[in-house]
């Protein structure tokens, strides 16, 4: 017994795999149709967003800050899509996905600058975004507005043969993944660590904090193509729906809010359980109400879970 | 005094103010290739100001510093880095969930770019690690080693990046005594290539055995500076304080310790640590010292009750029949047991209160009227100490922050002390507090002991267990190592206790 | 070579004079000075741009929609003085809503029953909520959130989605625009909030108790070494946290004679605004209830005018957003990392 907790204390991310596991197999038993091949683009399709939310609040999580913003950011550069670039004419992809991602992660860098020039606390700086973006994108579609050009419908299916979110998601973690093997990530998670033993060393902290955020609003930005192409219209509801959503699967993927710990693969655990939880919860005919409440407990769970059992503190604590 | 060509380093007039404090207001100091240069001075001196600014920490509000004879701008860490000035601070800085190996190279790289392949850069940390510890284990996360080993590993990120000036503010005072060693080799092989090095220090054998130029900073300025040939510990202590060398003034009237208040049963601070029995006496001052680390600290907080462990503290009351009561976090303050935390900043000052808000946290039972706290009956608890102490203030309203580091200390000393305390428990109480406020605090410490209250105080200055205290217990490795008093009570056998007895230590 | 200490220390003594502009931020951390005009300024951008504005019906509905937006963010200014963030607060407003509506409107339990049920219930939620994060030293956040969406979820179900039912009569006269107290022409809620503003305002200032939350706040190890129970600070702040935007969800549905899925979602996160406007900070003494109701005002005020000039809710978010980060940039500024070492 003490080697699982073992394991799963230097791996923090595995209690959310095993979650998955589970979940998954549960989702098989209610639905075989789960299986079954010719669903997953479809699933994957409605997954991604979930991942790439989660995926967004990542950065500034690990960089020892918090962005509540991704969410509504998401929603928001799915609506200037459908409800501006499109009818503008500019939604063809050649256009339309340079401009969005530029313009999400220009966004992100914004709260980046506020939490680590300005010197705002997170929270407060990204809730103010957070009302500045609602805000943009009811004002810009205060009624849904269908998609005029279709050509994205395929990122929530298949493009050819390729199911469509492995692009969106794919897109995300290549980039991760390409960041990996600079010596960035290393400065991010040495800043979320110890921001002091960071800047003290001659880390750019500032710089580091400020790229952090744009690394979020930039997933963000992917997330609400992926939105885009999954609605195939402007929700611009949604926004307070995916706000917290994030945050919820970094948590749960073993991610520590206080920064340094923590990894992509694990919120990607994280989104994919709350997402696995839903199904399971809806294929079993349950009410969608019920579907929050089980969602909630499960996350209360979770972060009780990895805060006692498998947190390394607690071993220090015996000391 | 005789110059030896052109200074490497040199930094002239500097003056830096933090708000309404003043750090430095004319700070010089010339390091010289090959140099091992100390700086030396009390706390609060400005030592550690002097150290940021050169470790491009904080920007100084005027004043020049020049490499090579050309003006230099720090503008950080990483700009000082830029121009081979490397600094490892007092504090130990480890990101404790990277590993060693990354703990290294931190801030060596880019943003993006990294500078080695991993290859060199596994080759070189492993190089210095041995060096500096033996063995290099550079896989595990930093959390993991001892302190002294993070230590050691934040030295080793200075030295992979080969400084022209390296500046170790402090950072032998984590370390064993084994490491302190090799970093003294690492040092020499240092100055050998014609690096300088800029060493800071409270320990005099150190300084002496290292230095080859000693600068004495007071009250932010530069006092003096001399050379090996002339300088004499007692000559640099005369210079750091101000005035001769320790007044003699007895601490100590004869008084008769009375009965057991405090006692500790088995104590272990680590496994496999000797287990330590120590009764407390009414009316007594016990000191508890030793090298940094070496288990007095966590013995003083076992014995508040904040830390718990193998072993028992029981407060013996004589009022009640010497019924004894294991002393626990909640209840300690019930038993009349205080505990004055060793951190200021962190562990006792709430910086955005004012003084009596400060001061009146513990008590503040004794000024309710009804549900609510009287401001009147608060004022005049406060004014009692405010004169029995002479804490020098404005206003009692005005900020805690606007006092200066003694008066701080003497109001956390008055909220322990209403209390009206049987035990008082006071870890490293004069830390960065001036000479005179010091000798106020041990006067009104004898008056307490008088007045039958035991007291136990951890300090790191032997000068304060000889003058203070009626016996010492010298902590080594975890566990009391010697228990000296009376005639057996001296600076000699304190520091001879630090080391085990085995080394010789040479101290004027 | 050696100076005299005498001097030496004179030179260290002199005061360094403060810049203008830390006197000012002092000035404005230690009064609601700022508020006071912003709040002054709106009043008469409104009275002069809508004269129409001055009739009781209107002011009414406007210090009401104020005293609602005051109370649910009652509890949460608790919580960021001490450092935490409640998100639960949307659940707590839809438990509270839900039991004045469904079970006292609907179901005709008695009114001092239904108030009961609500503060044992989210006063049990908070208290978990404090307990927890303080025991296993769990972000309230992300705790928050999960026990959010456990209680919107939950309460929902229970309620089957049942919207049709109002709350009672006697609860719905306490916030209606023309309702009277003793005969005063002023409705109930208003003279509930401003007890609250009282009453917290003597706890905060004048109790040992207020004293201890302070410094659990602004410094939670010393005030644990300063013998402050900060887990207990913690449970019970949140369990207040909990009963107060309960209770402020049975008036919120009271005046809007009845409630819906999302009723509380704007209450948290205009709340929160603020709160933060008021010039509360995380963890810190310079905050208090009175900041936030004063917070709360201009926010009411704000989109009055902006609903008034002809800009849409959506607009005034923005507006609101802006507002939160100016004021944090007066406020909430976080050291830098060289001043921490």
């Amino acid at each position: 017994m003490n080697r699982i907790f073992a394991f799963l204390q230097q791996r923090p991310y595995a209690f959310a795999l095993l979650l998955c596991i589970v979940l998954l197999a549960l989702n098989i038993i209610v639905s075989p149709s789960f299986a079954n091949p010719t669903r997953w683009p479809a699933i994957l399709g409605t997954f991604a967003p979930f991942a790439l939310v989660g995926f967004a609040s990542t950065p500034s999580v690990l960089s020892g800050g918090m962005d509540i913003s991704v969410g509504p950011l998401t929603t928001f550069i799915s609506v200037i899509f459908i409800a501006v670039l499109m009818p503008a004419g500019l939604g063809s992809w050649y256009f339309s996905v340079p401009i969005l991602l530029i313009l999400a992660t220009i966004v992100g860098m914004i709260n980046g600058i506020l939490v680590a020039v300005v010197r705002l606390h997170p929270v407060v700086a990204t809730v103010g975004m957070l009302f500045i973006l609602i805000g943009l994108s009811q004002t810009i579609a205060p009624n849904p507005v269908q998609a005029a050009d279709r050509w994205s419908a395929g990122l929530a299916r298949t493009l050819g043969f390729i199911p469509g979110a492995l692009l969106t998601i794919g897109a995300a973690a290549l980039i991760w993944f390409l960041l990996r093997r600079t010596a960035f990530v290393s400065n991010l998670l040495a800043t979320g660590d110890s921001d002091q033993s960071a800047f003290g060393s001659g880390v750019n902290v500032t710089a580091v904090r400020i790229l952090a955020y744009g690394l979020g609003g930039l997933f963000a930005g992917i997330g609400g193509i992926a939105l885009a192409a999954l609605l195939q219209s402007s929700e611009s509801a949604l926004a307070t729906t995916y706000a917290l959503l994030g945050l919820a699967a970094v948590v749960l993927g073993g991610t520590s809010l206080l920064g340094g710990r923590g990894s992509m693969l694990g919120t990607l655990f994280g989104a994919f359980a709350i997402y696995l939880i839903q199904q399971l919860l809806t294929a079993g005919g349950v009410q969608s109400n019920l579907i929050q409440f089980a969602y909630g407990i499960v996350l209360v769970v979770g972060v009780l879970v990895s805060a006692t059992l498998l947190s390394a503190r607690q071993r220090g604590k015996v000391q | 005094m005789e110059k030896r060509g052109q200074p490497l380093l040199q930094m002239a007039k500097i003056e830096k103010n933090f708000g309404a404090t003043r750090a430095l207001v004319e700070a010089n100091i010339e390091l010289f290739p090959g140099d091992v240069h100390t700086l030396l001075g009390e706390n609060g001196s400005g030592k550690s100001t002097l150290v940021k600014i050169l470790g491009g920490v904080h920007q100084p509000d005027s004043g020049k510093i020049l490499l090579d004879g050309a003006d230099l701008t720090l503008r950080s860490p990483r700009g000082a880095s830029h121009y081979g000035i490397e600094t490892v601070f007092q504090e130990v800085l480890t990101a404790s969930h990277q590993s060693v190996l990354q703990n290294i190279w931190l801030g060596s790289d880019g943003i993006f770019r990294r500078r080695f392949k991993t290859a060199t850069q596994r080759q070189q940390a492993t190089e210095v690690l041995e060096r500096l510890l033996g063995d290099a284990q550079l896989d595990v996360p930093a959390a993991e080693l001892s302190l002294s080993a993070r230590q050691a590993v934040s030295i080793a990120r200075s030295l992979v990046r080969r400084p022209r000036v390296l500046i170790l503010d402090e950072a032998t005072a984590a370390l064993d005594v084994q490491t302190r060693d090799r970093l003294f080799n690492e040092i020499r092989r240092l100055t050998a290539q014609g690096s300088a090095v800029l060493f800071i220090s409270h320990r005099m054998d150190e300084v002496a055995e290292i230095s080859d130029r000693v600068t004495v900073l007071r009250s932010g300025q530069t006092i003096s500076t001399v050379t090996r040939e002339t300088m004499t510990i007692s000559g640099l202590i005369q210079d750091m304080t101000g005035s001769k060398v320790s007044p003699e003034e007895s601490f100590k009237p004869p008084r008769e310790p009375g009965k057991v208040v405090l006692q500790a049963r088995d104590i272990q601070l680590a496994e496999q640590a000797t287990k330590i029995n120590v009764d407390i006496r009414a009316g007594e001052i016990i000191g508890l010292c030793g090298l940094e680390g070496h288990g007095q600290d966590l013995f003083i907080r076992r014995l508040s009750g904040f830390a718990g462990g193998p072993g028992s503290v029981s407060r013996l009351e004589v009022e009640q029949n010497n019924s004894a009561t294991p002393v626990g976090r909640r209840n300690a303050a019930g038993l009349g047991v205080a505990y004055l935390p060793r951190e200021r900043r962190g562990e006792s000052l709430f910086e955005q209160m004012s003084i009596q808000e400060n001061f009146v946290l513990p008590t503040m039972r004794q000024d309710k009227i009804g549900p609510f706290l009287s401001r009147k009956r608060m004022a005049a608890r406060f004014r009692e100490y405010i004169q029995s102490l002479s804490i020098k203030l404005g206003s009692p309203d005005d900020s805690i922050t606007t006092l200066s580091g003694g008066n701080q200390q003497k109001v956390l000393l008055a909220r322990w002390l209403a209390t009206e305390p049987s035990v008082l428990l006071l870890n490293d109480p004069t830390r960065g507090v001036d000479i005179s406020t010091k000798l106020e605090i041990y006067r009104t410490l004898q008056d307490l002991a008088l007045q039958g209250t035991a007291i136990v105080v951890l300090s790191s200055e032997v000068d304060e267990i000889v003058q203070l205290t009626d016996r010492a217990l010298v902590f080594r490795d975890k566990t009391v190592f010697a228990e000296l008093a009376g005639k057996d009570l001296h600076q000699q056998s304190i520091v001879t206790a630090y080391f085990g007895q085995e080394m010789e230590v040479q101290y004027e | 070579m050696t100076t005299t200490s005498t001097v030496v220390n004179a030179r260290l003594d002199a005061p360094v004079v403060p810049s203008r502009w830390t006197k000012f931020r002092f000035f404005v951390l230690r009064l609601p000075i700022l508020q006071l005009s912003v709040l002054l300024a709106l009043i008469l951008w409104l009275v002069i741009s809508i004269p129409a504005f001055v009739n009781r019906l209107s002011i009414v509905s406007v210090l009401i929609l104020a005293a609602l937006l005051a109370l649910a963010a009652l509890g949460q200014t608790f919580v960021v003085l001490i450092g935490g963030l409640d998100l639960a607060i949307p659940g707590y407003i839809i438990v509270g809503a839900f039991i004045s509506s469904n079970l006292a409107g609907g179901a005709g339990w008695p009114i001092p029953l239904a108030l009961l049920m609500t503060v044992v219930i989210c006063g049990l939620v908070g208290a978990f909520v404090g307990f927890v994060s303080h025991r296993y030293n769990v972000q309230p956040l992300v705790l928050t959130l999960g026990i959010n969406a456990a209680l919107v979820g939950g309460t929902l179900f229970v309620a089957k989605a049942n919207f049709t039912s109002a709350p009672p009569d006697a609860l719905r006269a306490l916030t209606a625009i023309n309702g009277t107290t003793f005969g005063l022409p002023i409705p109930p809620i208003l003279l509930i909030v401003l007890a609250a503003v009282v009453l917290v305002w003597l706890f905060l200032t004048r109790t040992a108790s207020g004293r201890r939350l302070y410094a659990t706040g602004t410094n939670a190890r010393a005030a644990e070494l300063t013998r402050v129970h900060t887990g207990k600070v913690w449970t019970l702040t949140f369990a207040t946290s909990g009963i107060t935007a309960g209770i402020a969800g049975m008036f919120i549905a009271s005046f809007s004679a009845g409630w819906s899925a999302n009723i509380g979602e704007p209450y948290f996160f205009t709340g929160l605004a603020a709160v933060l406007l008021g010039g509360t900070t995380f963890g810190s003494i310079h905050g208090s209830y009175t900041r936030t109701v004063l917070g709360a005002l201009i926010l009411t005020l704000l989109s009055t005018i902006v609903l008034s000039v002809g800009m849409s809710e959506s607009e005034s978010r923005i507006i609101y957003g802006f507002v939160v980060i100016a004021a944090a940039f007066l406020y909430g500024r976080e050291r830098h990392v060289r001043n921490r070492f």
